[in-house]
């Protein structure tokens, strides 16, 4: 998809979530909630273990299914768009998944990235260290020991991975891509240590939060000890960092 | 007999390597290649060529410790960072003409040519600057 299409389909989508909600209704998640809350590190400082961050996607709200988050990320990062690769071959660092259930016939999508788990089995795999936990909690490869074994892709119980199979150019400044590495949702790590959120999160302000996990005081962590939230196959006892509601 | 040719052997290694020696000096008197000028340039002369011993010799040390810091603790101050070198010192991308790292003329590349070193950077890395970066550097 080129990437006037993509922001297109943002901009569709923006224009959708605005018409359609209202105001009111569309800025908070929660009563009394407020959303924006990241701050911002100094530049110089390292990141520190006592951040978690996290996500908390609210399914109900996201009336494309996620497919703005999709786009947007793939904006950010320029994936998914890989001249030589087969459809099968493509990176998908977000996948738009949906269920229906056999009762009600009620449809969900939810879009399902990396979840950044605490017990990252990627993490496990890695013969050479590549695939890392952040101390902030963020998953993420370094590519430049990755060798492309492709263990983590087959640990991950998510289907979070992607190899890249051919060589690419003009790749995005702020999220090298290359061939013979296993890439995968790194949260826009680059925006988070700039104290920013998730460029996903931005294109789904009403039904998607990013925010601090071990901070009781957070958006975030006040959401999830009011109201709870789901993980996708929570009976692995990952303890993710993207939650969902509604799946 | 047998003296006499151990001998010459012995007269004749070190003049082997001597002459060697003056072929491989030879080699180093060569001048470094003509790079593109950067976009932004220093306020001094001073900072100049202070920048330009310490990045000759100390480049690639500067951008892998930088790497690890940005990696793993998520340091991104723009001193040695890979894209603030790219920012400066690669023209940005025009209608009519871009600088890949394919090009003889890219700033990395003139030199590792030169040097015969491979630069495996730019299977990932981005090669130019962005285009809303360049319009920011743009005097």
């Amino acid at each position: 998809m080129s990437e006037q299409k993509q922001a297109n389909l943002i901009d569709r989508y923006r224009r959708r979530f605005l018409g359609g909600l209202t105001a009111a209704a569309a800025v908070t998640l929660a009563p009394g909630l407020i959303l924006r809350e990241v701050q911002a590190k100094p530049d110089d400082q390292p990141i520190s273990d006592k951040v978690r961050w996290g996500m908390l996607i609210d399914t109900n709200k996201l009336s494309d299914g996620g497919d703005g988050m999709i786009a947007a990320c793939k904006k950010e990062h320029g994936w998914g768009n890989d001249p030589h690769s087969s459809p099968e071959q493509q990176s998908q660092w977000v996948r738009k998944v949906t269920f229906k259930d056999k009762l009600t016939k009620h449809e969900t999508s939810l879009p399902v990235m990396c979840q950044h788990c605490d017990t990252a089995p990627c993490v496990d795999v890695c013969p050479t260290g590549a695939s890392f936990k952040r101390d902030d909690g963020i998953v993420l490869v370094d590519k430049h020991i990755c060798i492309g074994c492709r263990y983590c892709m087959m640990a991950c119980p998510y289907k979070a991975r992607s190899f890249v199979h051919e060589h690419l150019e003009n790749q995005k400044p702020q999220s090298p891509r290359g061939i013979g590495t296993v890439e995968s949702c790194n949260m826009c790590v680059h925006r988070v240590d700039k104290g920013e959120q998730s460029a996903c999160i931005e294109a789904a302000p009403q039904a998607a939060v990013f925010g601090d996990l071990n901070d009781p005081e957070s958006a975030i962590s006040k959401a999830l000890a009011k109201y709870g939230a789901q993980q996708i196959r929570a009976d692995l006892g990952l303890n993710t960092g993207v939650r969902y509601w509604g799946i | 007999m047998e003296c006499s040719r151990l001998l010459n052997r012995i007269t004749l290694l070190p003049a082997l390597l001597s002459t060697l020696m003056v072929f491989l000096l030879a080699g180093c008197d060569s001048k470094p290649p003509a790079l593109m000028p950067a976009v932004k340039q220093f306020q001094t002369e001073e900072q100049k060529v202070l920048h330009i011993a310490d990045m000759r010799t100390n480049h690639m040390h500067r951008l892998t410790h930088k790497r690890d810091e940005t990696m793993y603790q998520g340091i991104r101050t723009t001193k040695h960072s890979f894209n603030a070198c790219i920012d400066c010192h690669v023209p940005a991308p025009t209608v009519s003409k871009v600088v890949k790292h394919t090009d003889e003329e890219h700033f990395c590349v003139t030199c590792h040519i030169e040097v015969a070193v491979k630069l495996d950077c730019f299977q990932c890395h981005a090669d130019r600057p962005a285009l809303e970066t360049a319009e920011v550097v743009k005097p």
